[in-house]
Parts: structure tokens; C-alpha cells; sequence
């Protein structure tokens, strides 16, 4: 830290707000105890692996010196499309350090077209003029002729290449490896793909480095993280742990561009959200008072790094601030939702940002005689972020893992968007997130709140996602855009410190209204808390990730049977799955079954492979069945209304 | 547990409980999974909907896109115990 006379290795909060010039000021580059554990990577089919500070010290300032051996610049865009691991984590510090500026996407998956994947990839790297694409080394050869086609400039590199520049002299050749089948990846990344020819994929994320810790899957009750950490660093010598370079430091300046979280999307016009070492310092301090942040605490996720939750809240927050983070693949954990709780249980973390439908997942798929004697009870709070909130998911969870030590006081509820970093608002950790009862038609005509008593047969539950964190305002603006108060429906709109400084390389868009960002969220203030009650924009919400229903809906029309441009695409709020469910509904002449049935199949099929969601339902509806705006574009809500009402669902 | 039964049921399940759609007759051999037709979380659930029908416990490793992708596959491994 850069402060002078202050206590080094403090949090990162309001007060101290001021020691943090820059991320290179973060605890895990910085801190004078350089064997606590910064990292556990967690494993279904393999042995933990724990990496100290002084262990990513050392990976990310190789990383940084592969990268300037690439002759990646300084202030380059660094596209890290990796599968998750460690090898992830060290490009996006080491590029952090050296002064790009490096940005998490998704990496291609068995159900997606790798074609159009990688198309999508070339766009998004021609329109972003990225300096650099990371990935593995089973698909960097792809990726690299897909650019050569498109005439893209832009260097692909592997684990490899990496290796190679940054003369670490790891096995990157042994068997951690992915095994390339054709054109696409083999197994990576499938849900339950989690191994390849024996060997965990994530294997791959041992470089360089990190010491295995098997003993650590076993339980270890009682112990602390810095015990545990310090058995895995005894063969490590601190001497070895370089602090980073004080040249690179100096260039940084607070307002220049940190990294990019990318919005999601499909057609490779994807918005990266540019957030300057400033905002993002701004939002970690003022997060720390929100959730009463301390150095004893420690963070678990399965969250992707792409997805804003994940890389703030579970990635960079808990390096930044020099607590434990406990990290698992996204795609061992859908598979197998247990090893959340097995993590919690052995490593005690006390805070866990969790997705609407994660809730529902683990409360419905996790068997009890895998989840009995497991004990949840060092959770502080499990936050509920990223898409719409359920009561009922909450009400599953705890009933469901009481036994666990799950209990209402750990149900938390926080409002984020990567435009403000992450989090806008937080609800108080230590109880649990407030209900309201309001009037649902009052809601919807009036555009009022008005709050009744529960059981009224108009009373609708909304949960509260808590108070604006400090130094953001949330206001809430009518349809002529003047601002109205509390118990008023309308968009909401945060105004912060800790906001994007731009859509990155697309000056025609401007991120702020009057100083206002629009959310595009519709909801209402009540003593303070915000509510968040719909969207004014037509996006889809499906199992934590946004989905634009056009880029649904123009994969549908280019499948043969349906007539192009009559095809509606929407989201069903589904309580079994705590999430949307993705409904099309297409216009066709198809008369047979069997046509029909490959219509069916086909819109299904495409959507998946194309957007990487899956299509819940499929309507195929005769000609002119589709309701139509009197400027003739499909309305997609009166659609969605006359098809809820078809099947029964109103 | 006969063929037929297993097949007849884990087919109604696929249909009902997650493509949403009892008149989908999609073919035996359609790659559900790596073809796109159920997401990740499919697997969890077909994992869980056969050791409640048929009391066949299959252990999580085992559960991978290349060995349950097809209905052909899934009622094997069923059979097999």
C-alpha cells in the first residue's frame, strides 16, 4: 500500500480508502505475510490445490513477463478465453500488473458451434482491437486460423506459448493437456466433462507452482485457512516471492482502465465495460461497509469470471482484500451442486454469492444422505445476485439444509450491475432480507406500491434487495424520465463513484443520462430498500445469465419451416427451476408431425448450439397467429401474454 | 426391469420434465446433450430421476456428456444396474 504511517494490510474500506492508489496496491501483490492462503482451488476428481501469496506472487509476475516477451503493450486489451483454473487467474493479474488490460470471456463449451463461436470471437476482437487472445492450447490453433480467415490481427497464444515466453519451465507438455478431437475441444467444459483420458482438466491449472494439498480433502474441522495454508507452503521460500516490479506501478495511473467485464450477447457486439482502477477501489471499499467486510472472512464460488458476480465479488474482491477465496469450476458444480456445501464444510468460508436459481438447484438436487452431516453455519450470508429473487428459492433452501445450519439470518439479497462495478445495493448481513407485501394491481395500474398484509388475495411477495451501498444513489424515474419517490413504480437509475468510464472502443455509446446510468430494471423504493420488480427491456434472465431474446429469435428464423420474422422469443418465470425458462414461439405452415417434430427439434437444436442456452419451450403456431405492434414488429409481450394464456399459465 | 419399461419411462421423463413437451417424439439415438437439446443441469436430474424409478445408483463420474448423451445410452447404463 502506498500510504505512508498506515497500518499495512488492512481491508480495503471507506477509511482506508486512500492507502489504494491503484489494483497493484491489492493485498495479495502486497501484503507483508506472503503464506497466507490467497487461492483454494477446489476439485471434484482431484486434490485441492492451495496457492499462497507469495505462490500467485510469483505466477502472475511470470505471466506478466510471458506477456511483454509476446510483445503484448502495455494498455493492450488481453482476451483471456480460457477454461476456468488457475492458469486463467494468473494471466488476468499477470496482464493486470504489466499494465494491459485484460478481460474474462467465456470459453467454447461441448454445446456450442465452435464455428460460430470462434466467428463471434473475431468480431468481438476486430471491434474491440484486442491486443491479444489467451485460451488453451487444444483450441489456440483453431482460434488462431478463424482470425487468419476473417482477417483478424490479432496473436492467438496457448498455455504453450506462454510458457515458452515466460521460461518457467513447467510440464505444460504432461498430461494436464486437453485432447483436441477435430475442430473443437474434446471434453472441455462439458457439464459433467471433468475428466479427459483420466485426467481432470483442470489439472492444467497447476502451473506454475502451486503445491497439491491431498490432504486437505479430508475434514478438517477446527482448523483455520492459515493452518491449512501453511502446511502447503513449507517447500516454498518466501524469498522467491518478488514483489511486483515498482516501474510498472508508476505508469498505472487511478483512472486508467483496470479491465473489462463484457456483457453477454451473441452477435460479437458484445459491450465491454470499462472500469478504471478507481471505480473498482470505490466499489470494494464502500462493499466492505456494506457487508461489514472483515480480515477474518473468506469467500466461496463456483461463479464464472466472465459474469460480473463472479469477478467482482469472488475474484477480485477477495484478492484485493487478502482473504481466502475458494474457488471450484462452474461446470463441476452444476454437475455436482454438492461441493459447495463440501467446500463450506471443510474450509469455513463465511460469505457466498449465489444466483436466484442456485437456491433451487442445490435444495432440489442434492441428495441428503450426500449432504448429512455437513455443516453451513460459518456462512455470514449467502447473497442472492444476478437475476430476479425469489422468496420460495430462500424458503427451499434453508428448509431444505436446516439440518445443514443453513438458517434465515445467512439469506441475503444484493442488487449489482458491471456498469457500477457490481454491487448497487446490499441488504444487512446478519438477517435476513426484508419482504414486503404490496398490491399487485396497484403495481401494475397505478404504479404504486401500496403495501397490504400477507395472505390478502392481491398481495404479491416482493423480497428487498437492501440499501444502496455508500456513495451510490439509486432514484427511480416515471415514463416522462422525472424522478418520483418512494412507493413509486418506475426504471431505476444509480448514480456512483464507482460507475464504468465507457463502453470500451465504442464512443457512439454514451453509458450515462444527466449524470444517470438507466438500469433498465423497473422497481420501487419502500423505506429506503430497492425493489426490483421487472424490466423495461425485454432481456431474459435465464439461470444467472442474460439473454437478448432477438439473438434467440434470429437464430429461429434462419431455420428452414418457420417464416422468417415471425418467431417471438421470451422468458417463464419457472419455480421449480427458481429462473426464466426460454419460450419461442414460431409462425410455420408445417402441417405433418413429422415436419413439425423437426421443426421442434431443429429451433432447439440451433438456439443451443448458437447461443449456448437452452430452449425451455417451442411453440409452432399457424400463420398469423403472432401479434403484431401497429408498426408491424412482433410484441413480444402481448405474445408472451396470449401464449401464457394458450397454455395455461396466466 | 424390462427394456421397454425403462426406456418408455425415461423417455416420458425427458419430454415432461425437461423439454417441456410430452409430444416431442425426438429419436433414440438424438444427442441430447452435446446436440443441444438440454442444458447442463439435464444431467443432474436424469441422474437423480433413475435411481428414484429404477433405484440405480450411478456414481457422479460416471455421469458425463460422452457416456448420457443419447436415450439409447442412458437405459444401457440403467440396465446395467
Amino acid at each position: 500500500m502506498s500510504g505512508d504511517g498506515t497500518q499495512i494490510g488492512q481491508i480495503l474500506s471507506l477509511p482506508t480508502r486512500a492507502d489504494f492508489r491503484t489494483l497493484h496496491d491489492a493485498a495479495v501483490l502486497t501484503h507483508p505475510d506472503a503464506s497466507a492462503s490467497a487461492i483454494i482451488y477446489v476439485r471434484a476428481d482431484a486434490a485441492p490445490i492451495t496457492v499462497t501469496r507469495a505462490q500467485f506472487r510469483r505466477a502472475v509476475n511470470q505471466y506478466a513477463d510471458a506477456l511483454r516477451g509476446l510483445n503484448v503493450p502495455p494498455r493492450g486489451l488481453v482476451i483471456i478465453a480460457h477454461t476456468q483454473n488457475l492458469e486463467s487467474i494468473y494471466a488476468f493479474w499477470g496482464a493486470l500488473i504489466m499494465g494491459a488490460i485484460p478481460s474474462m470471456l467465456p470459453t467454447l463449451t461441448d454445446k456450442l458451434d465452435p464455428d460460430i463461436y470462434m466467428r463471434n470471437m473475431a468480431e468481438l476482437v476486430r471491434n474491440s482491437a484486442a491486443a491479444a487472445v489467451l485460451t488453451t492450447d487444444a483450441f489456440a490453433p483453431n482460434l488462431r486460423a478463424a482470425f487468419e480467415q476473417g482477417g483478424v490481427p490479432c496473436p492467438v497464444f496457448g498455455s504453450r506459448d506462454l510458457a515458452a515466453a515466460g521460461a518457467w519451465g513447467i510440464e505444460v507438455d504432461g498430461s494436464p493437456n486437453v485432447q483436441v478431437d477435430g475442430s473443437r475441444m474434446g471434453q472441455v467444459d462439458g457439464s459433467r466433462n471433468v475428466q479427459v483420458d483420466g485426467n481432470p482438466i483442470d489439472d492444467i491449472a497447476d502451473i506454475p507452482n502451486a503445491s497439491h494439498h491431498a490432504g486437505a480433502t479430508q475434514t478438517i474441522d477446527g482448523r483455520s485457512i492459515s493452518q491449512i495454508a501453511s502446511d502447503s507452503i513449507s517447500q516454498i521460500s518466501l524469498e522467491a516471492a518478488p514483489q511486483i516490479a515498482s516501474d510498472s506501478i508508476s505508469q498505472i495511473n487511478p483512472d486508467d482502465i483496470a479491465f473489462l467485464q463484457h456483457s453477454s450477447g451473441t452477435t460479437g457486439l458484445q459491450k465491454g465495460v470499462a472500469l478504471a482502477h478507481r471505480a473498482v477501489l470505490n466499489q470494494l471499499a464502500a462493499y466492505a461497509d456494506a457487508l461489514d467486510l472483515r480480515a477474518s472472512d473468506s469467500i466461496v464460488s463456483w461463479l464464472p469470471l466472465y459474469h460480473d458476480m463472479g469477478l467482482i465479488a469472488a475474484f477480485v474482491q477477495p484478492l484485493v482484500q487478502g482473504i481466502p477465496l475458494i474457488l471450484m469450476s462452474p461446470f463441476e458444480w452444476v454437475g455436482r451442486p454438492i461441493l459447495l456445501l463440501r467446500a463450506i464444510h471443510e474450509y469455513r468460508p463465511t460469505l457466498c454469492w449465489l444466483p436466484n436459481f442456485a437456491y433451487n438447484h442445490m435444495a432440489a438436487r442434492i441428495r441428503p444422505r450426500d449432504s448429512d452431516g455437513l455443516d453451513v453455519s460459518s456462512i455470514r450470508a449467502f447473497i442472492n445476485c444476478s437475476e430476479p429473487v425469489h422468496h420460495d428459492s430462500h424458503a427451499q433452501f434453508v428448509t431444505r439444509f436446516t439440518s445443514n445450519g443453513a438458517h434465515w439470518g445467512q439469506i441475503a439479497v444484493s442488487y449489482a450491475m458491471a456498469e457500477n462495478t457490481f454491487a448497487v445495493t446490499q441488504t444487512p448481513i446478519g438477517s435476513a432480507a426484508r419482504v414486503e407485501w404490496v398490491s399487485r394491481a396497484a403495481l401494475q395500474a397505478d404504479k404504486r406500491a401500496i403495501r397490504l398484509r400477507e395472505g390478502y388475495l392481491d398481495a404479491e411477495r416482493h423480497v428487498s434487495c437492501g440499501k444502496p451501498i455508500p456513495n451510490t444513489r439509486v432514484a427511480v424515474v416515471d415514463w416522462a424520465d422525472d424522478f418520483v419517490g418512494e412507493g413509486r413504480v418506475g426504471e431505476l437509475v444509480v448514480q456512483s463513484d464507482c460507475m464504468l468510464t465507457a463502453y470500451y472502443q465504442r464512443p457512439d455509446l454514451r453509458p450515462l443520462e444527466r449524470g444517470w446510468y438507466r438500469t433498465g430494471d423497473i422497481g420501487f423504493i419502500l423505506d429506503g430498500d430497492i425493489y426490483v420488480i421487472g424490466r423495461s427491456k425485454d432481456l431474459i434472465i435465464h439461470a444467472g445469465k442474460n439473454v437478448f431474446p432477438q439473438d434467440i429469435e434470429a437464430v429461429v428464423n434462419g431455420v428452414a419451416g418457420v417464416h422468417p420474422g415471425r418467431a417471438v422469443a421470451f422468458g417463464v418465470p419457472d419455480a421449480n427451476e427458481g429462473t426464466e425458462l426460454i419460450a419461442v414461439v414460431a409462425e410455420t405452415d408445417a402441417a405433418t408431425s413429422d415436419e413439425r417434430k423437426r421443426i421442434n427439434i431443429e429451433i432447439r437444436k440451433r438456439v443451443g448450439s448458437q447461443t449456448d442456452v437452452s430452449v425451455g419451450y417451442v411453440e409452432l403456431v399457424a400463420r398469423g397467429w403472432l401479434i403484431k405492434t401497429s408498426s408491424g414488429k412482433i410484441a413480444r409481450g402481448d405474445n408472451r401474454n396470449k401464449w401464457l394464456a394458450l397454455r395455461g399459465k396466466d | 426391469m424390462d427394456e421397454k419399461t425403462v426406456r418408455g419411462q425415461l423417455k416420458a421423463f425427458i419430454q415432461n420434465d425437461l423439454l417441456h413437451d410430452p409430444d416431442l417424439d425426438f429419436a433414440d439415438d438424438e444427442k441430447l446433450i452435446d446436440g443441444s437439446l438440454l442444458d447442463s443441469m439435464a444431467l443432474v436430474q436424469v441422474q437423480l430421476f433413475i435411481e428414484e424409478a429404477f433405484a440405480v445408483v450411478i456414481p457422479d463420474p460416471q455421469m458425463t456428456v460422452a457416456t448420457m448423451n443419447t436415450l439409447d445410452q442412458m437405459v444401457a447404463r440403467v440396465l446395467r444396474g
